[in-house]
């Protein structure tokens, strides 16, 4: 029951070369970093030898709520080696927002570099500069800095009708998104309504924050930093610190593991004022501690979602209310309640819904960019509320998702981008086939010690920003050197998501040469084009679009140069494996006639792009969890798993499985174990990883995937997003197959051991 | 800050016998270094046990299994002796951490740290060990596990002492098991503990010695649920009875807890993994 | 304080300062970088490094603790040439993405290789369940320590 599709561009699609003709995209090609991370060879920051940089410890707030009163920093000026002690005297008086990246954006800015008005147990305060970070340590210990507090707010319900945490900035953003006809009335539909908790998350990338700034030697202010928006950051260090935009420097240095934690500007404009202050390099590490009290986490929301539904199983309207807690400070706050909402008109075919997002503040560590954007959150409120609606009306919940789930095709009720080839429905067939759901389903619960089930959840999530407030564009430059290697100029950030590897594919495919061959660099804003950055999932869909049409631009040109200097006709000139032939004849290598080209023609070869894409399409995951749940001490063993994705095409099969693995580990541990905890004076309860609990090796189930590839038109080689969306459907799986095993209704993640006795004793 | 390195013994008694207060002990390090590490502004005088060789020594010495204070998990978990003689050390050892924490935490440190959540006492409980204190003038002490006090071992140092072993009486037992319940199931602190130890004759049980950890600052004796293995035959022994009774010695032990709710339950699953064991051993 | 220790096969006479970690002592004082520091508290295993040709995590050792001690970190690996059955299956596997838990899992592996010639699936996830990894949710890198025990195997000249 497919519908076809109407005609989008479609640059990935090279006519004349049929599948089985690709020779690096779709191929397993190699890592182009992997040797030198296997060997301990590929230095992240704090590899470097600090040479001549000075140390800052920052100075955090130990209340949650509150105002300096005073800073004692007599004894830690007495340490030797403490070079300058920074307070909120320090601070330059720029309010800014850490996710803000162009000056049109109206996201409120309350952060400040220093503040003397702390909002949450870890804003900063100051920091101790010193020659080497043990003394940088010790003195920051050493500054006593005396606090009036207020009575902080922890809980978001709470939260919403306090009075603003801070003067000037409303307690509440609310916004709303609709279609259709309203609530229908209920007479002969079914209702269900649920509430579903979703907790603060730490990213918990094993790299912790770090950054390095100095101003170079013609007085560019230089940041290195481990980012995903290289612009963003010069935008906010600008702003904040009054330079011009052309002498900051922002170059993106080695990720050890980001996951949107990594994307909003914290550590830099400090580090960078340092830096400017003292006329020293500046490098600002944080410890594990620190990284989890005082960066970003996942928003934590409270969904409540009441569905109608006919009997026969056909959703008629929906309501969802969120409320998302983004803890002290705004960011990218109420952009994430935002996207929630856009999320839910793009899975099912509902003929009417309303979402209402309140993002409000608590005196808790802020929340930020954190893989799925808030992805993750709305499709735990729906996907565990469809459950339940499932159950009420005696279905199977996989055939009452094939009986609204959308069509390839279909648009987007709101007039958000239409969805494209949406291939859930095969995502869910193929997935229930290989997962043996039916024959699972029905096996399910028991009343022993040990009780299986089986759940499932349907996703989806973009691929950029193409259809919101929000620019998407980039620029590239590649051109081909004297030797045939080549070099793709963009302002790339690689996380380890395999980034650099995958757009030298790109490349490699329609110049013909092996991605070994390609260099792809990273960002750096004095010498990268303008790119929106590594964020929305955009990069594969926008980026490897921009690449795969520039290499065909280079290939175009190229072969035309070739054609003037033989006096040949393109049609006669071809490119295989690093080499030219004429009328099919060899004629030479491409680095000779890049040689002949720049000595006979006086040019190039090479050529720019700038790209901005015409589709925003949905990537769509379904994932299937079995779960055996011990009901004597409510500990959980996630069995067995599957994920199915829709990829439209898989640049690079075994990246995309890696992305996968890693998406399931962090959505059971959000269904688990993964909970920030605060005692009723805003104080972290699990700042460390011995009591913040990850998924590890013996707690992650074998995982199977089956990869949908059906070509996304727009998308290079017909490829889409999975960086984010591999994690989003992953929670509500395992919620479902726990409430299936145990005949419960739990909502309030993580389902701690404690939570699931505590609903089993309900039924004792 | 401060650090030595004794050789053997003899060093390690002359430097406890400067009686410095503020002399830090150090073994595997899992616990300690962290806190230097958080907290650089203290300054310690720190004595490294690690380099003695006497008290890693694990070997039969009369009516006992000498094992030494810094004998490591991994040492116990492959300790051939441990395994055959004591097998729920060797197997509470085995599920301590993680192969880092197994390769460098010891015995003695698991002990003297005192934390209420610490694995190994409900074992030496469960098997009637005894620990052996030194003091800088060589002479021991013995004290019975289950009679220990934690708060004794926190001031062992500044009064001069060491834990030097832990003497393991080598009786017949038929059973001697060990669980744990944490977080997740592995590389976890309990949230609850269970060792125990009996002989058998026939199908009666004898010399029951169950014992609960992580509930209170030193495991507690689960009496209700050891007075049931005793009174009848195995045979019309309920499950469910044994089980209530657990429950029983949790609530007694900590009624105002808040977790006291969720152990009280959990211990059901320790009890009924023991109560599998205990059937197979009989039949 | 004076220590002495071999690192990498190479012996070290050093003075050091009585706070100083193992971790800081390979990496700031010898360069050693691959063992990197991701918790401080011995959860995270990217410190990993073999002591005496145990597993061990270097940010809970003191460096007076290694004096006479046999260190080994993935560059010692390299040198003795014993990291190419890891590296080769850790490529094939595509275990590696952000690579920051990379250095102390195969340090991890090396341990169990070193002791169990055809490790199973669960000996393969109990050497790494010290070992975090937030990138690649262990399955490739599991499926990598199975396979250089092959290898290794097969290096050997036994069949297996």
């Amino acid at each position: 029951m497919t519908k076809t599709l109407s005609p989008v561009k479609e640059p990935g699609i090279i006519g004349e070369k049929a599948e089985r003709d690709l020779k690096y995209v779709g191929r397993d090609v190699r890592r182009v970093d992997i040797e030198r991370k296997i060997k301990g060879r590929f230095n992240y920051l704090a590899d470097l030898p600090p040479g001549g940089s000075l140390h800052a410890r920052l100075i955090l707030s130990k209340v949650a709520n509150g105002r300096v009163l005073s800073i004692d920093d007599s004894k830690a000026l007495e340490i030797p080696g403490v070079i300058k002690v920074f307070t909120p005297v320090d601070d330059p008086g720029v309010r800014f927002n850490s996710q803000v990246s162009m000056p049109n954006q109206e996201d409120f800015r309350d952060e400040k570099i220093f503040t003397d008005r702390p909002l949450f147990v870890g804003d900063r305060i100051g920091a101790v500069l010193a020659t080497d970070p043990r003394t940088a340590q010790k003195a920051a210990d050493l500054v006593k800095v005396e606090y009036e507090t207020c009575e902080p707010v922890i809980d978001p319900e709470q939260a919403l009708s306090s009075s603003p945490l801070l003067e000037g900035r409303p307690q509440v953003i609310e916004g709303r998104i609709s279609y259709g006809d309203g609530e229908a009335d209920e007479k002969g539909l079914v209702a269900v309504e649920s509430v579903v908790r979703t907790p603060k998350i730490h990213h918990a990338a094993l790299e912790n924050h770090i950054c390095l700034a100095y101003v170079d030697y013609d007085g560019t202010l230089t940041v290195e930093s481990p980012c995903q928006m290289i612009f963003t950051v010069r935008h906010i260090l600008a702003q904040t610190l009054g330079l011009p935009l052309n002498k900051v420097r922002v170059i993106k240095a080695p990720v050890g593991g980001s996951f949107g934690g990594k994307q909003d500007i914290i550590l830099e404009p400090a580090c960078a004022l340092m830096a400017i202050e003292t006329r020293r390099p500046v490098r600002l590490a944080m410890d594990r501690k620190e990284t989890i009290i005082a960066t970003r986490t996942r928003t934590a929301t409270i969904g409540r979602v009441k569905t109608l539904a006919r009997s026969d199983g056909t959703l008629v309207f929906r309501r969802m209310d969120v409320i998302s807690d983004t803890g002290a400070y705004l960011t990218g706050g109420h952009r994430v309640t935002m996207a929630m909402g856009k999320k839910t008109s793009r899975l099912y075919r509902i003929p009417s819904q309303v979402f209402v997002g309140k993002t409000t503040y608590t005196n808790t560590t802020p929340s930020g960019a954190c893989r799925g954007f808030g992805s993750p959150q709305i499709h735990a409120a729906t996907e565990i509320n469809l459950d339940f609606l499932a159950k009420k009306l005696g279905m199977d919940p996989a055939l009452l998702r094939l009986k609204n789930l959308v069509y390839p095709g279909d648009a987007d009720p709101t007039g958000a981008p239409p969805l494209g080839n949406a291939r859930v429905r095969e995502c869910l067939e193929l997935g229930m086939e290989r997962f043996d759901w039916k024959r699972r389903y029905r096996m399910a619960g028991g009343t022993g010690r040990y009780r299986r089930g089986v759940g499932l959840a349907c996703s989806t999530h973009g691929n950029g920003y193409y259809g919101t407030p929000y620019p998407d564009f980039t620029g590239m430059s590649l051109r081909v050197c004297e030797d045939g290697s080549a070099i793709l100029n963009a302002g790339f950030h690689e996380l380890g998501n395999g980034t650099l590897t995958a757009m030298a594919q790109i490349v490699g495919e329609i110049l013909d040469i092996p991605p070994e061959k390609i260099y792809v660099t990273e960002g750096d804003t004095q010498h990268s084009p303008f790119d929106t950055g590594c964020i929305a999932s955009r990069v594969t869909y926008v980026c490897g679009a921009c690449a795969l049409e520039l290499a065909e631009k280079v290939k175009d040109r190229f072969i035309r140069q070739i054609g003037k200097l033989y006096g040949e006709i393109p049609e006669d000139i071809k490119f295989e494996n690093g080499y030219v032939y004429i009328k099919d004849k060899p004629c030479s290598d491409y680095g000779t006639m890049v040689i002949e080209i720049a000595n006979r023609l006086n040019e190039e070869v090479g050529d720019f792009l700038t790209y901005k894409p015409e589709a925003n399409p949905a990537s769509y995951g379904v994932h299937f969890a079995e779960v055996e749940v011990d009901a004597f001490t409510g500990l959980v063993r996630v069995t067995d798993f599957l994920a199915a994705h829709d990829v439209g095409k898989a640049i690079n099969p075994r990246m995309v499985k890696g992305q996968i693995y890693g998406g399931v580990q962090m959505g059971i541990g959000m269904a688990l174990t993964e909970e920030m905890i605060y005692d009723p004076s805003g104080r972290p309860k699990n700042a460390s990883l011995g009591r913040y609990h990850l998924v590890n090796a013996p707690d992650m189930p074998d995982v199977d995937i089956i990869l949908v590839e059906e070509n996304e038109p727009g998308g290079p080689f017909g490829g889409k997003s999975i960086g984010e969306i591999s994690t989003v459907p992953t929670a509500a799986a395992v919620v479902n197959a726990i409430n299936r095993a145990l005949n419960t209704q739990l909502t309030h993640l993580p389902l701690t051991p404690e939570r699931i006795l505590d609903a089993l004793s309900v039924f004792v | 800050m401060r650090a030595r390195r004794p050789r053997d013994l003899s060093e390690l008694r002359k430097i406890l016998g400067s009686g410095k207060p503020d002399l830090k002990l150090l073994a595997g390090g899992t616990d300690l270094v962290v806190h230097l590490n958080a907290n650089p502004g203290e300054d310690w005088d720190l004595v490294d046990l690690t380099g003695i060789k006497e008290l890693k020594r694990i070997a039969v010495e009369g009516p006992f299994l000498e094992i030494g204070a810094l004998a490591t998990f991994q040492d116990l978990e492959d300790s051939q002796l441990v395994r055959s003689k004591t097998a729920c050390l060797a197997e509470a050892a085995a599920m301590v951490g993680s192969c880092q924490i197994r390769n460098r935490g010891t015995l003695g440190g698991n002990v003297a740290n005192g934390s209420a959540a610490a694995d190994i006492p409900p074992v030496l409980c469960a098997l009637d060990a005894l620990l052996v204190i030194e003091s800088r003038d060589g002479n021991q002490r013995t004290v019975r596990a289950e009679e220990a006090n934690p708060d004794d071992f926190k001031s062992l140092a500044a009064r001069g002492e060491f834990i030097r072993k832990f003497l393991v009486p080598l009786e017949e037992r038929d059973l001697s098991f060990f669980d744990k319940v944490g977080s997740r199931r592995a590389v976890t602190v309990s949230k609850l503990n269970l060792a125990f130890s009996c002989k058998l004759q026939g199908s009666r049980i004898e010399k029951p010695r169950l014992f609960l950890g992580a509930l209170a600052p030193w495991p507690v004796r689960a009496v209700e649920a050891e007075s049931l293995l005793t009174s009848v035959t195995s045979k019309d022994l309920a499950e469910t009875s044994f089980l209530d009774a657990l429950s029983k010695t949790v609530e007694k032990t900590i009624p105002d807890r808040a977790s006291m709710p969720y152990k009280r339950q959990a211990v059901k699953g320790l009890g009924n993994h023991l109560w599998a064991n205990l059937l197979e051993v009989i039949r | 304080m004076q220590i002495r220790l071999m690192v990498n096969d190479r012996r070290y006479s050093l003075g050091v300062d009585p706070s100083l970690r193992l971790v800081d002592l390979l990496r700031d004082v010898l360069g050693f970088t691959s063992v990197k520091e991701g918790c401080s508290e011995g959860e995270c295993g990217a410190c990993t490094v073999l002591m005496d040709g145990k597993a061990v995590t270097s940010c809970t050792i003191m460096a007076f603790q290694a004096d006479g001690s046999e260190i080994l970190t993935v560059e010692g690996l390299e040198n003795r040439g014993e990291l190419e059955p890891i590296e080769k299956a850790f490529i094939e596997n595509d275990a590696v993405q952000c690579g920051f838990c990379t250095p102390g899992m195969i340090m991890s592996a090396k341990a169990l290789l070193d002791k169990k010639r055809k490790p199973t699936e669960e000996d393969a996830k109990r050497a790494i369940e010290g070992n975090l990894c937030r990138c690649t949710g262990y399955v490739p890198i599991i499926k990598s320590i199975l396979d250089a025990a092959e290898r290794m195997e097969e290096d050997a000249g036994t069949s297996s």
